[in-house]
């Protein structure tokens, strides 16, 4: 068995990062701490899941099982008895005062469970597929899964006062006045007046008695609003106080750190004390404002600060709880690496259709890895000495440059088809339908029996899976082939939920995307393979082959890392206690000579 | 009030006040059966005479019965066409194999773009439809372009017409949509009803047939059995049940979807 000097275990997660630009990095010399790990230590690639997503990922981390066994395989989920759709993370239910109830969808025990059995305290950090955070022994901050206040995943308005905004998306119009009376938007529809009146002093903005000055391009501190008794928290930034025009970004309104209404801690009171102590930890799903960059509600300068400060608060949080608590294993994960990605990567990959040459943008991504460089070297130091330290990320990246349309390509095969002029999920004309796409790497088949409208008999299962499977691997479109491989959902799971799963997963080449109505079900007008025109430009949504998609591991001591995989870390962290590790788990432990 | 006829005149509606505000306007025609629909539309606004010219942005890779039927509707319809070509673009060898994107950059965008500056088009009418755009897409009725054809967030003039002379500023063109709330199907019962004259590449030939039109290297046929207007209006329809469900969005189906769409992802 292994022996170390080390009482204690962490895993640090950088999200996303990958392991060709690690390298890359790791030979300019521009990643100091992670070099000194790998120098004194081990470093290697990580093997991912099959679809290489965050909470899937992040889900067979914690439990250290595959998806079949754990019950997270998507982002976007139906349930096939109603054919309602809903996240894949966490169960909601709705509530009509806005107090939603939330359940886990992870049907399995996580490796803070198991610890806490043995008594031995875990922190668990921003971990994804950790919402509504529950009761351990030791202490849990939720991560991706958790909503803002009005349920979904950190919506931001925009109040502008251009016309444009009466119908962008997001936005709000207001008048070009001194004195603006608006309001906030909250769960179920809630209102709250927020008032802005222009001074010399900069933007004076106020929500009942709280009063607060923001001058043109700062960001204001955090604001709490009630909605009737439920509490949120949300920032701004004054983008734009002149003359003939007024845009304020507001951030989404997250559940208040100082009295959430739902489960964003454990224990509870943790929440308020880290406000206190460190600040707002930005407790929701995505915890940098993507959607706002996303949606063109502000500039890239004002989302890298966003992304900056973000980073900052929860390093702040992890530092003061390592450093303040007691606890044996640590796990957190930080997201600028894989967010900056997403976003950034069109100034990277020249064959982007918005590819863009930019003095700086086109450094920020590096720019970024050295910057959780950097910071890990201050975590690893808040950590203690006696730990043994994993680094690791939960997946590559691949450049987004096409949208491939799956259901208009089964639709134009003959395996589904829409009502008149129907486009969207709730159009499909189930009766004619054998088969649809949904969620970001899903095939189901409409089967009798198990599908609400079900016509394919059991009978012909086989055959209509294979007819399609076929279909994928033949396509072809403009001389573009999309998909590397299509796979059955047994050749890749295993485990008693996997008749839930999807059918069939189809195995896209680099470049090419499931395009977004067809994640909802639905499909567009456009080509079955059109360009990508948005900014989220990278992506590691796949599955790619798993190994164009690995993630990378370092451990602060050296071990065999060979054929690692992300399953393994809960069976390393189970060996580490002495604790035996469960028959169930699919992974081993990589302290096993 | 008939559904089709509530289309209708909503377009007309549109067209002719776009007229009345801008005169200088143009209508794009891509040979294809949404634009000869608004085409169309726009002769009936004007009572078969139009008062404003329509502009074809000839690529040169047009398939051959395209270019026919330009020229065989332009003479019977008495239309004041305007061909925007890129002569120098082509005459340096500009092709698809340039890379698309390339390619639509510079025989489309730019030559459309030389056409504006030379009649000096204050706006231009479109054949776009809401149902082409994803399930984000909130085009308006009047959008307005800078000069690179780019959206021109800091000069948008409001979407009111009598707004909007205030407002706009010398170099915007405008481009309005005059059928935006039309759906695939919408186009075609209309061409159905009005006998509106459609390339015969529509129709199914061996199988196959075009489901919208282009330039010949980027261009694909779809299956289809469809030979005939009514055919691909059957095609279209395949009501077998009841009528398309699920599109009235209540308030729950609302806030599931900005749900799902909040994720980054989308
Ligand atoms: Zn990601």
């Amino acid at each position: 068995m292994f022996s170390s000097k080390n009482k204690k275990i962490a895993v640090i997660g950088i999200d996303g990062a990958d392991p060709q630009i690690i390298d890359s990095l790791l030979k300019e010399g521009r990643m100091p701490t992670l070099a000194e790990i790998k120098d004194n230590g081990s470093y290697g690639e990580l093997e991912t899941t099959h679809v290489s997503q965050s909470p899937v990922a992040w889900s067979s981390f914690q439990t250290g099982m595959n998806p079949a066994k754990h019950g997270i395989y998507d982002f976007i989920v139906r349930n096939p008895e109603t054919l309602a759709l809903d996240l894949g993370l966490v169960k909601e239910k709705r509530s009509f005062s806005g107090k939603n109830v939330y359940e886990k969808r992870i049907m399995e025990k996580s490796i803070w469970h198991f610890l806490s059995e043995q008594e031995i305290a875990s922190l668990s950090l921003f971990i994804p597929v950790t919402f509504p955070a529950e009761p351990i022994n030791g202490i849990q901050l939720s991560g991706m899964g958790t909503p803002d206040i009005k349920g979904t995943q950190g919506v931001p308005t925009l109040y502008w006062s251009n016309e444009i905004a009466k119908e962008k998306e997001d936005c709000k119009w207001i008048p070009l006045k001194n004195e603006i009376n608006s309001t906030l938007s909250g769960p179920s529809g809630l209102q709250v007046p927020i008032k802005f009146s222009i001074s010399k002093k900069g933007l004076l903005v106020e929500i009942g008695r709280n009063k607060k000055f923001v001058k043109e391009n700062e960001w204001s501190d955090w604001f709490f609003v009630d909605f009737d008794g439920i509490e949120g928290m949300f920032r701004l930034k004054v983008l734009k106080l002149s003359g003939n025009e007024i845009k304020i970004y507001v951030s989404p309104i997250i559940h208040s750190q100082r009295n959430p209404a739902v489960p964003i801690a454990q224990p509870k009171e943790i929440a308020k004390k880290l406000l206190e102590k460190t600040g707002c930890f930005k407790c929701v799903s995505f915890e940098s404002d993507v959607n706002a960059l996303k949606e063109k509600l502000v500039e890239e300068n004002t989302w890298i600060e966003d992304m900056q400060y973000t980073f900052d608060q929860r390093l702040k949080a992890t530092e003061y709880l390592a450093k303040n608590t007691e606890w044996n294993f640590f796990a957190a994960d930080f997201f600028p690496v894989d967010r900056v990605q997403h976003l950034f990567w069109r100034y990277i990959d020249n064959k982007n259709p918005l590819h863009e040459e930019h003095e700086e943008y086109s450094r920020t991504i590096y720019e970024t890895y050295e910057m959780v460089d950097e910071e890990i070297n201050s975590l690893i130091k808040a950590l203690g000495k006696d730990t043994l330290v994993f680094v690791i990320s939960d997946h590559g990246f691949a450049p987004y440059r096409k949208n491939v349309q799956l259901n208009k390509l089964l639709a134009e095969e003959g395996f589904l088809e829409m009502k008149a002029g129907g486009s969207t999920y709730g159009d499909i004309y189930w009766g004619k339908t054998q088969a649809y796409a949904l969620g970001f790497s899903s095939i189901y088949i409409n089967l009798e029996g198990r599908e609400r409208f079900g016509i394919v008999s059991e009978k012909d299962y086989e055959s209509v899976r294979e007819n399609i499977i076929s279909t994928l691997k033949r396509f072809s479109f403009d001389g573009l082939k999309p998909f590397k491989d299509a796979k059955k959902s047994e050749e890749i799971y295993s485990g008693k939920l996997l008749t839930e799963m999807p059918d069939i997963i189809p195995i896209y080449k680099k470049g090419f995307r499931i395009e977004k109505s067809n994640v909802l079900g639905g499909m567009t007008d456009n080509e079955i393979i059109h360009d990508n025109l948005n900014k989220w430009s990278g992506d590691h949504i796949g599955p790619f082959q798993l190994s164009e998609n690995k993630g990378i591991i370092f451990c602060s001591e050296p071990l065999n890392l060979k054929g690692a995989g992300i399953m393994d870390l809960a069976p390393t962290a189970l060996d580490f206690f002495g604790i035996e590790v469960p028959q169930k788990m699919d992974g081993k432990s990589l302290l096993e000579e | 009030m008939n559904h089709l006829n509530a289309l209708e005149s909503k377009s007309i509606y549109i067209i002719r006040e776009a007229y009345e505000q801008f005169k200088r306007i143009g209508m794009l025609w891509s040979i294809g059966k949404d634009s000869t629909t608004l085409l169309w539309l726009c002769r009936k606004a004007f009572y078969g005479r139009l008062p404003f010219p329509v502009i074809h942005i000839d690529t040169s890779f047009k398939f051959p019965q395209m270019y026919a039927f330009r020229d065989k509707y332009a003479k019977e319809w008495n239309l004041n066409l305007i061909i925007g070509r890129n002569e120098k673009a082509l005459k340096e060898g500009m092709n698809v194999k340039k890379g698309a994107l390339a390619c639509c950059t510079a025989l489309k965008t730019n030559a459309l773009k030389q056409v504006i500056d030379k009649y000096k088009f204050k706006a231009l009418l479109l054949g776009i439809r809401r149902d082409e755009h994803g399930i984000r897409a909130k085009e308006r009725y009047f959008s307005p372009r800078d000069t690179d054809f780019k959206w021109d967030y800091k000069n948008q003039p409001p979407e009111l017409w009598d707004q909007y002379k205030s407002k706009a500023e010398g170099e915007t063109h405008i481009r309005v949509h005059p059928m935006l709330h039309w759906t695939e199907l919408d186009i075609w019962r209309y061409i159905q009803r009005e006998k509106i004259p459609i390339t015969e590449m529509y129709f199914a030939k061996n199988g196959e047939r075009y489901r919208s039109l282009g330039c010949m290297p980027c261009c694909h046929k779809v299956k289809s059995k469809a030979s005939s207007i009514d055919e691909i209006v059957e095609e279209l329809r395949t009501t077998k049940t009841a009528e398309r469900a699920g599109r009235s969005q209540d308030k729950e189906q609302a806030y599931m979807m900005q749900k799902l769409r909040s994720l980054g992802y989308m």
